[in-house]
């Protein structure tokens, strides 16, 4: 399998830990990841692949995540985005419903049960982190 | 015929009394009226004595000369022997009855016979030689008186010789009328030496004793205190010449030597102190002879009162007591004194510890109005602080998912999950952190003093203030001097100095357009503090009140509790430190605070 053939998955964060555990994550399931510290790296950088995919954090410094998408979404480019945020308000999860995106807070429950070997039966599709 | 010398040819303006012709041929003694001898010779005077040479003075009335070529002058002031150029004159002072001379005789026993105003004197050879050897010597001597049928003679005027001496000895002389004559070889001597009584004590002309018994020596008068003059009687019995009786007393206790009077039959005492007392008295006859032994009488007198010992020991007594009084009164007194300052003291303790309580309580409402501040601050901080915790447990749960995945793989990865698991723990840790400092920051505790470093506080409230400052879009950057000293302070009010500053900051710049970055800063300065600063790009300070941002009350937010800055203030100030602020450019404001560095770091 080579990284042409895999969906790669941009990160957003400014939290060095979010990123990491976000990386180990997508690894797990099989996913390319590519990691940016802020929106702005991310607009600088010349990623030879396209994102298959973008996870941003709600709250980013410099350019937010809301605004990434939206100027992402103005390039022409319909990235899926799911939205990382604990402290979302009601509002936020709105409009971010609105531009059809998914907001996820990692601290939110704990579906890792599904993954327990006594469950392995179960699907084992990855839960959306 | 006669050759005339002029008295004046001789240097004298009187005449010459007495002249004398000496053993050299041509030469003579003369003796003149105002005084003085001469040895005139050869038509020149030779030698002259005066008074001034020790002389006696006054009239001098006759001269003779010893075979040894010694000139003897009698003159008004004493018997004068002049001796190689050296003059010495027997006078009253040694024991002659009276001073004027009018001629001087030796007999055959070698004797002195000297014809004085008070009468026919003689002083025996030994004596004279005893005197010629000490002349401020004390003679014995016998006077002849008109009681033993000596003729008197006042005036002075006459010529020498006025007495010769016969060849079988006898002494022949001219007194006023007729002539007389002394067999020096038969004197009549009284042998018997003369019994000596003390026959009464008068004090003040009263008797207070009387010789009733003979034998005054067994009796022991008393006289009464402050006797002023005291009068002794006491007699000798001559019968031959009562009046040439000698005595010689002295009372033991007051004289140090004996009294010799001649016929004085009465020895008195002045003013004598209280105590005991012995007179003695010897009496001796016409011819000399001493009763040595003599008669004495102890008698005392009674002291007054204040004389006496024990009036005396009072009088000491009662200046004690009196003294001791004065001092009982001044140590009452200092004691009262003390008592009344002790009460002074008391009140203005009482005073000061209600003045240390205000102290105090005002301090203590300090404190708890910085606690109030911080906690207010942190209030504000809620959903940043909430987000702040939240992020670690987040990635944790992430990681715990991602573990859980890699070990429920196919084929287990063990290496990810373990480091999936190492993650957790760290993330853990980090929330565990977080809270930990957000609670220091609410606790109310008395201020610790500790060695702060101070990037390390910086770096812990960028920590908790990081998620505050990203939800309005806003970059904190730091420029953190590396080896910073540590410096002496209290951790948590230092935070709360940065969060104050840093909160400032953020929500100067809330509002603004355009870049929005809060800039911390740490640097040693050069006059050994620890500079820190935190610059905004917001609305900068306000223009007319720029001077007011730091009183207490002064807020230009709507929500503001103004004291903020008044705290930060007072926390730096309370550091030893300085808070101020200026413009930013090219917006915002700037913040600075500097610390002194009490103790380098490593010490």
């Amino acid at each position: 399998m080579t990284p042409g053939d895999t969906p790669t998955v941009f990160v957003i964060d400014d939290d060095e830990s979010i990123r990491h555990a976000l990386r180990s994550l997508f690894l797990s399931v099989g996913l390319n990841v590519n990691l940016f510290s802020s929106a702005s790296e991310l607009l600088n950088s010349q990623p030879p692949k396209c994102p298959s995919c973008l996870v941003l954090d709600i709250r980013l410094p410099g350019l937010s995540g809301l605004e990434l998408q939206a100027q992402l979404a103005g390039d022409g480019d319909a990235l899926p985005v799911i939205l990382v945020s604990g402290l979302a308000r009601e509002r936020q999860r709105r409009r971010a419903q609105e531009r059809r995106m998914a907001v996820a807070d990692p601290a939110d429950g704990g579906g890792g049960a599904s993954w327990c070997p006594t469950n392995m039966a179960a699907s084992p599709s990855p839960k959306k982190a | 015929m006669v050759e005339r010398i002029p008295w004046a040819n001789l240097g004298r303006k009187d005449s010459a009394m007495a002249l004398l012709a000496g053993p050299v041929p041509g030469a003579l003694w003369l003796g003149f009226s105002q005084g003085g001898v001469a040895y005139f010779k050869d038509g020149k005077v030779r030698e002259s004595y005066t008074r001034v040479d020790g002389l006696g003075e006054g009239i001098v009335t006759s001269l003779s000369l010893d075979s040894d070529g010694t000139l003897w002058a009698a003159t008004e002031g004493g018997l004068s022997r002049v001796k190689n150029g050296r003059v010495a004159t027997l006078t009253s002072q040694n024991g002659l009855p009276c001073d004027t001379v009018f001629w001087m005789m030796q007999d055959d026993a070698h004797s002195f016979w000297l014809y004085m105003s008070c009468g026919l004197v003689r002083i025996a050879g030994t004596e004279m030689d005893a005197w010629v050897t000490d002349p401020k010597r004390t003679i014995q001597s016998t006077v002849f008186d008109s009681s033993d049928g000596v003729r008197g003679r006042a005036l002075t005027t006459g010529y020498t010789p006025l007495v010769t001496k016969t060849a079988n000895g006898k002494l022949w002389f001219l007194p006023l009328d007729g002539v007389s004559v002394i067999d020096p070889r038969h004197l009549p001597v009284n042998k018997l030496p003369p019994p000596v009584h003390i026959e009464q004590v008068t004090a003040d002309r009263k008797t207070y004793w009387s010789n009733l018994s003979g034998d005054a020596s067994s009796s022991h008068p008393r006289l009464p205190p402050l006797v002023l003059d005291l009068t002794i009687d006491y007699t000798a019995l001559s019968f031959v010449a009562p009046e040439k009786v000698r005595f010689r007393y002295k009372l033991e206790g007051q004289d140090p030597d004996w009294r010799e009077v001649v016929n004085e039959r009465e020895a008195q005492y002045s003013n004598l102190a209280p105590g005991n007392y012995r007179f003695r008295v010897a009496a001796c006859n016409n011819s000399g002879v001493w009763n040595e032994a003599g008669a004495f009488l102890d008698f005392s007198i009674a002291p007054a009162y204040y004389q006496t010992t024990w009036f005396r020991v009072s009088c000491v007594a009662a200046f004690v007591a009196l003294l001791w009084c004065i001092y009982r009164l001044r140590v009452r007194s200092i004691e009262q004194r003390s008592e009344q300052l002790a009460l002074i003291n008391s009140k203005l303790e009482a005073q000061i510890a209600v003045r240390k309580q205000a102290e105090e309580a005002l301090r203590q409402a300090q404190a708890d109005l910085t606690h109030a501040s911080r906690v207010s601050s942190m209030g504000e901080l809620t959903v940043s602080l909430a987000h702040e915790v939240k992020q670690p447990i987040a990635a944790a749960i992430t990681n715990a998912n991602t573990c859980l995945r890699w070990l429920a793989a196919d084929s287990p990865n063990f290496e990810e999950a373990c480091a999936a698991t190492m993650r957790i723990v760290k993330d853990g840790t980090r929330a565990a952190e977080i809270i930990k400092r957000v609670r220091l920051l609410f606790k109310k505790s008395a201020p610790q003093w500790e060695l702060v470093d101070v990037n390390e506080v910086i770096r812990e409230m960028i920590v908790l203030l990081r998620g505050e400052a990203t939800r309005h879009n806003i970059v904190i950057r730091t420029e953190l001097a590396a080896d910073l000293p540590q410096l002496m302070g209290d951790r948590v009010q230092l935070q709360q100095v940065l969060m104050n500053l840093m909160l400032n900051g953020i929500d100067a710049m809330k509002d603004v357009d355009g870049t929005r970055e809060l800039a911390i800063r740490s640097e040693r300065s050069e006059t050994d503090q620890v500079l820190m600063s935190v610059s905004d790009t917001g609305v900068g300070l306000p223009t007319q009140q720029a001077d007011q941002i730091f009183n207490a009350f002064f807020t230009t937010k709507p929500h503001g509790t103004g004291m903020g800055l008044s705290i930060s203030r007072s926390i730096v100030e309370s550091h030893g430190g300085r808070l101020w602020t200026t413009d930013n450019s090219p917006r915002g404001a700037n913040f600075y605070f500097s610390l002194p560095i009490k103790i380098e770091a490593g010490e």
